[in-house]
């Protein structure tokens, strides 16, 4: 039986203008079945928002979807006009996004507001409608929901307002739930009770998540597999228990030193940083992207891209794993050295 | 004790269930809006007007229009609470079927200028383009270009005069401050994630625009309608006063000052009466605008 959902092909997003064109995510691969979550990971800025936007045909107007494809259910949808998208958009496909504040319409009831996407997509009245706008308060754990049905956003707190984007979200069972940090707003607790409810729904709805984060705790709970973006390409993609055991790419590597651990030796010492920042979109580097960052880049790493290699469904783009890599001279490149010191501010 | 305990076991959200949303939001507003004195005294001055005008045929003591030769330009007295013009009729009178004219004007202008303003800032800024940029815009501007009482003169004067073409012709002249203002307002809002996560449920565009994006554009829009009420009464009362707006014998603020003009010295109550309706309804306009805006934004001040 085939159970995926989502099926992203060597994607590509683009910005264009008259004078230039600037390539955000590049060829980036990956799938999504039913039941599952992935969970997509990197610094700020590396394209992982307008991954989930170009899934939705939400794409700023400038920006467009320059290669590769999208297929949802075995039908490709990255070429569908805004007409078809908007059916499937809410109805097959939802989103949630990563400020509740904002997200929600300061001027209608929460209630309206759900009611609206579900009279969208489904045929029932207003009175049904309702009905249901109730039903999904009370299973996204909004207590008296009678009530809150008839109140205004700015009457409810970030947790709860999270929740009500949730329930807007799942109104109509969604086969594909995409939350752009949906609790990156939120304090810990409300964090880990949302994330729960999520989980659970999921369960309960056999759907498919795409959950974009640069919480690697989140992700440790959450997922089943996990992209890994650095600079708009796909860095290391795999399984949680893969990646969390036996990380490849030094990208990964980092960020999973990134996190403080509370231990009695090293009181005191420093914070792990990965040193030096993102390349701009402006100007990439011809070789890997993360050479200039690289702890064990070499020659090779700086002039070439990466290959993918695939070892038993653990993906990554990284040289280290190759056979050209014994062959190549070891220790730190000059070049990429001096460079880097130009690049630290003093 | 005892009374906190109850009070906490007490719903919280009781109170909400009585009222309606809108209700409940409008009776916070509501609430900031009394707290300001001068906008309540503005409120109050403006529905007087506004009962004054309706009332008209109830409350003046004569017939604006009829002419009494006996007693021309007798000044204020049990009789004639105002005072009498130059052939004889009551100012009071006028004064009183005066408020029908310039809330009429007043109103009307101000609607004409949303009519057409809204709906074309509305799409011009939800879809911006080259329509949005290189022709509505560069209207405007050149529309605004003009000192606004000027245009209305020269849109008034190609028309002809009277009541209707005047008011047309302020409503004209107020257009693009409306696109601009409603433009300015969509142009904020849509970039709102509200509106992307809107998009993203399948929400179409005119729905968007019209349920999600027009609503909250529309605090900045009510009080600038309200200061142009007060803009369009002085506007009328300009062209009426040059001749162009109301036609004698109906009784205007306007042209009951142009008539006054010539007898300040000796019968100044003629142009003061009137002169004294215009200053306290613009003003009082103007406060009740100011304590809505205040009213309806609380985070300004």
């Amino acid at each position: 039986m085939d159970n995926g959902l989502l099926e992203v092909n060597n994607i590509q997003v683009s910005f264009e203008n008259k004078k230039s064109k600037l390539t955000i995510v590049d060829g980036l691969s990956f799938n999504v079945n039913k039941g599952e979550t992935l969970c997509v990971v990197g610094e700020s800025g590396c394209g992982k928002s307008l991954t989930s936007l170009s899934i939705m045909g939400l794409l700023p107007k400038t920006g467009k979807i320059s290669g590769g494809q999208i297929k949802f259910k075995n039908n490709i949808i990255s070429t569908k006009s805004e007409r078809e998208m908007s059916k499937i958009r809410g109805n097959q496909i939802s989103m949630i996004f990563q400020e509740p504040m904002t997200s929600l319409n300061p001027v209608l009831t929460i209630g309206k507001q759900i009611i609206e996407t579900v009279m969208l997509h489904e045929k029932l009245n207003k009175k049904e409608a309702r009905m249901r706008a109730i039903e999904m308060l009370r299973l996204v754990g909004i207590s008296s929901p009678e009530n809150r049905v008839d109140a205004y956003p700015h009457e409810l707190s970030g947790g709860m307002r999270q929740r009500v984007m949730i329930a807007i979200a799942l109104s109509c069972n969604p086969e594909l739930l995409i939350a752009d940090e949906p609790t990156t707003a939120l304090d810990v607790t409300i964090q880990a009770q949302i994330l729960e409810l999520m989980k659970e729904l999921q369960v309960k709805m056999d759907m498919g998540i795409i959950l974009i984060t640069h919480d690697l705790a989140v992700v440790s709970e959450v997922a089943d597999r996990i992209l890994v973006m650095y600079a708009g390409k796909m860095v290391e993609y795999t399984t949680r228990e893969k990646l969390f055991a036996n990380p490849l790419h030094p990208y990964t590597q980092g960020l999973l030193n990134c996190i403080p651990k509370l231990t009695d030796e090293d009181d005191g010492e420093d914070l792990y940083v990965i040193k030096g920042s993102v390349p701009s979109p402006d100007a990439m580097p011809a070789g890997c992207r993360f050479a200039d960052r690289c702890p064990i880049a070499r020659d090779l790493c700086v002039s070439n891209p990466p290959p993918i290699v695939n070892d038993d469904g653990h993906e990554v783009a990284c040289w280290r794993y190759t056979d050209k890599w014994d062959t190549e001279e070891g220790g730190l490149k000059n070049v990429s050295e001096s460079r880097r010191i130009e690049k630290v501010p003093s | 004790m005892a009374t906190a305990k109850a009070n906490m076991e007490k719903n919280p959200y009781e109170n909400m269930k009585r009222l309606s949303p809108r209700k409940r939001a409008f009776k916070q507003m509501a609430g900031r809006f009394f707290q300001n004195k001068l906008a309540v005294i503005g409120g109050v001055f403006t529905i007087l007007l506004i009962c004054t005008a309706i009332l008209a045929p109830v409350l003046a003591p004569y017939d604006p229009v009829e002419q009494d030769y006996a007693k021309y330009l007798e000044s204020p007295s049990a009789e004639n609470w105002f005072g009498t013009d130059e052939i004889g009729r009551d100012i009071l009178s006028r004064v009183i079927y005066g408020a029908q004219v310039s809330i009429k004007a007043g109103i009307i202008s101000v609607g004409i200028a949303l009519a057409i303003g809204l709906p074309i800032g509305l799409f011009s800024g939800y879809y911006r383009g080259k329509l949005d940029e290189y022709v509505v815009m560069r209207l405007t501007d050149a529309i605004l270009a003009f000192p606004p009482l000027v245009l209305a003169l020269a849109l008034a004067a190609v028309l002809g005069a009277g009541l209707e073409n005047a008011m047309l012709a302020i409503g004209i002249v107020y257009v693009p401050t409306f696109v601009r203002l409603m433009r300015a307002e969509v142009l904020s809002q849509r970039e709102r994630e509200y509106v992307e996560a809107a998009k993203a449920s399948g929400i179409r565009d005119l729905k968007i625009i019209f349920l999600h994006i027009f609503p909250n554009c529309l605090g900045p829009i009510l009080v600038q309608a309200t200061l142009a009420i007060a803009g369009a009464i002085i506007a009328e009362a300009s062209l009426s006063y040059l001749g162009l707006g109301t036609q004698p014998p109906t009784p205007s603020w306007g042209s009951m000052l142009s008539m006054g003009q010539g007898y300040l010295a000796e019968a100044p109550w003629i142009a003061l009466f009137p002169g004294v309706f215009i200053f306290i309804t613009v003003l009082s306009i103007n406060l009740f605008g100011d304590g809505l805006r205040d009213a309806l934004d609380p985070k300004m001040k």
